[in-house]
C-alpha cells in the first residue's frame, strides 16, 4: 500500500504538467459512504466568474493557476445542526428498516489555511483544522450509540488548471461513546485524492474524484483478539454534480467504496460500499445554509473470519434537514 | 438528545439570522477547493463506521442477540459476554435468542462473580438462577463446573476415557451435589420436566448437602411421575422387592454425547462394575444387594456399528443401563451384552427419541428399551436369555414409550423369551412374530384393539401382520380374542398350561404399573 500511495502522490503533484485549475465541491468519498449529511461551505456560482479566475479557467486562457492572495492566511469557523432519519443505525444485516431512529449531529469545527506557495505548475494551499461533533439518537434503546467525535488534519491542496486538483493529507479521528466516556475508537487516515471538474452547462458542474488512503485504527475489540481488527485500506471513486437552479443548489452524487481489511480476524475481509445521495443547498444568506439530504447506503462484505457472529452486509437510508453556519475571518 | 447541544443550537442560531453575515464575504477568496476543505471538516468524523462496528452493542445485534437484550446490555456487560472467547460468547447468544436464559439472569451470574469459562453457559447461569446466589454457593457451583466439564466430554465408549465411576449414594451426601444437579439440569440431563424435577431437591440450609432420607431406590420411586410426566408405578407396587435398590449400589459413569461409530468392545471388569453379589451362592440375590451401573450420555446416544460390552458376571443380580438424555440412535449396528440384564434408554420426548434400526440387541438376561417420547423399531432382532440358562428363567423384553411405539420387522430370533411387555398411548405393530413361549401384555391408553393397516388408531394397539406363534401361524385376527369384556380386557384365546391368556391387551391408568399382571 505504501507503494502505491507514493505512487498516487507522485501523480497527484505532478498532475498540473497538464491540468489547470477549476473549482469544485470536494466530495470526500469515505466521507460521503458513511455521512450521509454533506454540510459544504458556500460554492462559487458555476455561472459566474469570480475574480480568482478559478472558476472557468479555461474561459481566461490560462494555462496555469495564478498566486493572487496576499496574506496567504484564512480562517474558518463552521457549525452544523442537523436533524436526519436513519433507517438502520446498527448497520446490521437484513431489512433496510430496522432500529429506524433519528439522529442529531452538532459539528463545529475550524480550518486554516496556512499560506500559499507554488510549487511547480500548481498552487498549494496547506490547512491544519478541527472538529467535534456530537451524535445523538432520538430513540432512548440506542442511547448506547450516543457519541462524541474529534477529527484533525492537515492537508495540502495543489490546484493545478483544466479542472484538476489533488490533496495529500493526514487525518486523526477519534470516537468517544457518551455511556462509557472512553475512547472507543480511533484512527490514523494518510490519504491522497485526485479530482478532476468540469462543467457540463452554465448552470451544471460535474466532478470525479479518486481517493487513496489507510487506515491505521485502534478500537476496543469486544473480543479481546486484536484492537487493530479495523485496519484497512480504502479506495472510493466518487462522481457528483451541482445543479444551480437559483436560490437551490442541487447536488446528486455516487460513491463506491471499496475497503480491505488487513489484520487478525478481519485480515482478507472485504467491503464493497455504494452511497447514492441527494442534497439541496439553500442559502439564506452568505453565511447561513438550509439544506436537505437523502441517502442511500448498501455495504457488501465477504471473507471476514468472524462469520459465525453475523455479516457485515448491511442497506440503509438516511434523510433530513440541516442548518449551516459559516464564518471565514 | 443531549442537552448542551440543544443550548449550543439556542444560542448560535439566533445570533446567526440577527447578524446575517459572520464571515467576511469576498468572492476573491471563494477558492472553492478551499470550500471542498471547509466542507469535509464540518461533516461529522468519518471514524463514525469504525465506531460503530466496534460499538459492542451493535456486534451483539450483528451477532444475533434479540435486539431487546442487546439493547439493554451495558458495555460492560457485553465485554464480560465476550471475555471467554467467541464459542462462548455464541453460546450466550444462543442462551439469549432462544429464550433459554434472560439478561437479567445472565447479569446475575456475572454480578455473582461467576466465571463462564468452563461449563454450559446456560446450565450455569441457570444453576446461578436457582441458588441463593451467596459467595458459597457460587463457590460450590465453580467446584460442580469443573466437575461437570471434566466429566461430560463426548465420549466413544473407548477403555481408556472412563476412569472410576461415581457412586450415587456418595454424590448424594456431596456437598456441591445441589449445584451438580442444577448445572446437570442445564444441560437437560433430567429431560423436559428437569426444573420441576429439581424442585424437588432440597439441600440443608447449613450445608447444602442434598439429605436423602432414603438410601434406597424404592423411596424415590414417588419422584418418577415428575420425570417421565406422568408415568410411574401404582401404588401397590411400589413396595415391591425388585425396586429396592441400594443408592450405593448403584454406579455412574457420566459423559456428554456418546458416538460409537466403529468396532467396540468395552470390558466392564476392566471399570470394576457389576460384580456378582454372591460368588459362590445360590444366584438368588436380593434385589437390595444387586448392582446397577449407568453409561450416562449428556446428550445423544449414537451408535453406528458393533459394541461388544463384556461382563464376566452374567448371573441376574444386576443392570447395565445406557441412558441418553436427549435421542437415542442404533443403525446398522450388533450390540452384545455377555453379562445379563441390560437397559436402554432415552429422556427426550419427540417423535426422534428412540430408533432402532437394522440392528441386533442381544442381552444375556432381560432387555427394557424406554423412551420418553416416541419408540420407532424397524428391521431389529432382539435376542435375550442366553448367558446363564442353568441358573436362570427365561428372560423378558420390555418396551416402553411415553407416546408411540412404532415396531416393524422386530424380531426375537434365538431368544429364551418369557415375558415381553410393551406400553406406549399407541402400539403399532406391523410385521412381527412373537415366539410360542412369550407371554405378552401389550398395554395402550384405551386398551382397544385394531386391525386396519390403513389407520392407526391413536391409544389403540394396531396390528398389522403380527404373529403369535402360540396361537397360530396366521397373522392375528380380532377372532383370536375374547372381545367381550370390551376395552381394557382383551385377553387371547388360547392360553399357556398355567392358564395365563398368551396375549392381553391393557389399559394404561395415570398411574400405571410396569410389572405384568
Amino acid at each position: 500500500m505504501k507503494n502505491l500511495l507514493t505512487s498516487v502522490l507522485a501523480c497527484s503533484l505532478t498532475a498540473g504538467l497538464f491540468a489547470q485549475v477549476s473549482p469544485g465541491n470536494r466530495q470526500n468519498a469515505t466521507d460521503a459512504s458513511i455521512n450521509n449529511f454533506k454540510a459544504e461551505a458556500p460554492k462559487s456560482n458555476p455561472g459566474k466568474k469570480s475574480s480568482t479566475g478559478n472558476s472557468i479557467a479555461s474561459d481566461t486562457g490560462a494555462q496555469r493557476p495564478i498566486l493572487l492572495k496576499k496574506s496567504g492566511f484564512s480562517a474558518y469557523i463552521n457549525y452544523d445542526s442537523k436533524f436526519y432519519y436513519n433507517s438502520n443505525p446498527l448497520a446490521s444485516s437484513g431489512s433496510l428498516k430496522q432500529q429506524a431512529t433519528g439522529v442529531w449531529d452538532n459539528t463545529f469545527s475550524s480550518i486554516f489555511g496556512i499560506g500559499v506557495f507554488e510549487l511547480g505548475n500548481s498552487v498549494v494551499t496547506p490547512f491544519v483544522g478541527g472538529s467535534w461533533t456530537s451524535t445523538d439518537h432520538s430513540e432512548k434503546v440506542l442511547e448506547g450509540l450516543n457519541r462524541n467525535s474529534t477529527n484533525a488534519f492537515l492537508l495540502f491542496l495543489s490546484n493545478y488548471g483544466n479542472g484538476w486538483s489533488s490533496k495529500v493529507g493526514l487525518n486523526y479521528s477519534n470516537v468517544r461513546y457518551t455511556e462509557t466516556d472512553t475512547e472507543e475508537y480511533m484512527d490514523t487516515n494518510p490519504y491522497v485524492s485526485l479530482r478532476y471538474s468540469h462543467f457540463i452547462n452554465d448552470k451544471t458542474s460535474g466532478a470525479a474524484e479518486l481517493s487513496i488512503g489507510t487506515r491505521n485504527s485502534k478500537s476496543d475489540d469486544l473480543f479481546g483478539i486484536s484492537d487493530k481488527v479495523l485496519d484497512r485500506n480504502e479506495v472510493s471513486l466518487n462522481y457528483s454534480l451541482s445543479y444551480d437552479m437559483g436560490e437551490i443548489t442541487l447536488s446528486p452524487s455516487y460513491t463506491l467504496l471499496y475497503k480491505k481489511y488487513s489484520e487478525s480476524v478481519n485480515d482478507g475481509r472485504k467491503d464493497f460500499l455504494s452511497n447514492l445521495a441527494l442534497r439541496a443547498d439553500y442559502n439564506l444568506n452568505d453565511s447561513l445554509v438550509l439544506y436537505l439530504n437523502a441517502s442511500y447506503n448498501n455495504q457488501d462484505s465477504s471473507g471476514s473470519q468472524l462469520a459465525d457472529l453475523g455479516n457485515y452486509d448491511y442497506k440503509s437510508w438516511n434523510g433530513g434537514l440541516g442548518l449551516g453556519l459559516r464564518a471565514r475571518f | 438528545m443531549k442537552l448542551k447541544s440543544l443550548i449550543l443550537s439556542c444560542i448560535l442560531i439566533p445570533f446567526i439570522l440577527l447578524n446575517g453575515q459572520t464571515g467576511e464575504s469576498d468572492d476573491s477568496q471563494d477558492n472553492s477547493a478551499e470550500a471542498s476543505v471547509v466542507s469535509s471538516a464540518s461533516v461529522p468524523s468519518v471514524a463514525s463506521d469504525g465506531a460503530t462496528e466496534s460499538n459492542p452493542v451493535v456486534a451483539l445485534v450483528r451477532a444475533g442477540v434479540p435486539f431487546s437484550a442487546a439493547s439493554s446490555t451495558s458495555f460492560a456487560t457485553a465485554r464480560k459476554m465476550a471475555s471467554n472467547g467467541i464459542s462462548k460468547f455464541l453460546e450466550i447468544k444462543d442462551g439469549l435468542k432462544n429464550g433459554e436464559f434472560t439478561l437479567t439472569e445472565l447479569e446475575s451470574a456475572f454480578d455473582a462473580g461467576l466465571d463462564l469459562s468452563k461449563g454450559s453457559v446456560k446450565s450455569l447461569v441457570k444453576a446461578v438462577a436457582s441458588g441463593d446466589g451467596s459467595a458459597e454457593s457460587i463457590e460450590r457451583l465453580q467446584a460442580a463446573s469443573a466437575l461437570a466439564e471434566s466429566l461430560l466430554v463426548d465420549s466413544s465408549l473407548s477403555q481408556a476415557s472412563y476412569a472410576t465411576p461415581y457412586n450415587a449414594g456418595a454424590l448424594a451426601k456431596d456437598s456441591t451435589t445441589n449445584e451438580l444437579l442444577a448445572l446437570l439440569n442445564g444441560y437437560g440431563a433430567f429431560g423436559d420436566n428437569g426444573d420441576e424435577l429439581l424442585s424437588l431437591v432440597t439441600p440443608d440450609e447449613t450445608t447444602n448437602i442434598v439429605t436423602l432420607s432414603s438410601s434406597s431406590t424404592s423411596e424415590l420411586l414417588n419422584y418418577l411421575p415428575k420425570f417421565t410426566g406422568s408415568v410411574g408405578f401404582a401404588t401397590e407396587n411400589l413396595d415391591d422387592s425388585i425396586l429396592d435398590i441400594a443408592l450405593s449400589n448403584i454406579t455412574i459413569s457420566p459423559s456428554g454425547p456418546i458416538t460409537i461409530a466403529s468396532d467396540t468392545t468395552f470390558s466392564l471388569d476392566t471399570l470394576g462394575v457389576l460384580d456378582a453379589v454372591e460368588t459362590n451362592g445360590d444366584y438368588d440375590a436380593r434385589p437390595s444387594d444387586e448392582f446397577v451401573h449407568i453409561f450416562a450420555a449428556v446428550g445423544d446416544l449414537t451408535i453406528s456399528d458393533d459394541l461388544t460390552i463384556t461382563n464376566t458376571n452374567d448371573a441376574e443380580d444386576h443392570a447395565l443401563v445406557l441412558a441418553s438424555s436427549d435421542n437415542v440412535s442404533i443403525k446398522d449396528a450388533d450390540i452384545t451384552y455377555t453379562g445379563s440384564n441390560l437397559a436402554i434408554g432415552a429422556a427426550d420426548s419427540t417423535s426422534d427419541s428412540v430408533w432402532l434400526t437394522n440392528s441386533k440387541i442381544t442381552a444375556g438376561g432381560n432387555l427394557a428399551v424406554a423412551s420418553l417420547g416416541t419408540l420407532n423399531i424397524s428391521s431389529t432382532d432382539i435376542v435375550v436369555g442366553n448367558a446363564n440358562p442353568e441358573t436362570s428363567d427365561p428372560d423378558n423384553i420390555y418396551l416402553y414409550a411415553n407416546d408411540l411405539i412404532s415396531a416393524t420387522n422386530l424380531s426375537f430370533t434365538g431368544s429364551r423369551l418369557d415375558d415381553v411387555y410393551m406400553e406406549a398411548v399407541t402400539l403399532n405393530l406391523t410385521n412381527i412374530n412373537f415366539p410360542a413361549s412369550a407371554e405378552v401384555l401389550l398395554r395402550s391408553r384405551d386398551g382397544t384393539l385394531s386391525f386396519n393397516p390403513s389407520k392407526i388408531e391413536v391409544g389403540s394397539v394396531n396390528l398389522n401382520n403380527v404373529k403369535h406363534l402360540g396361537i397360530s401361524n396366521q397373522s392375528l385376527t380380532e377372532d383370536n380374542f375374547n372381545m367381550s369384556k370390551g376395552a381394557g380386557h382383551i385377553d387371547s384365546l388360547n392360553k399357556f398350561k398355567n392358564g395365563s391368556p398368551m396375549m392381553r391387551i391393557r389399559a394404561q391408568s395415570t398411574i400405571t404399573t410396569s410389572a405384568t399382571n
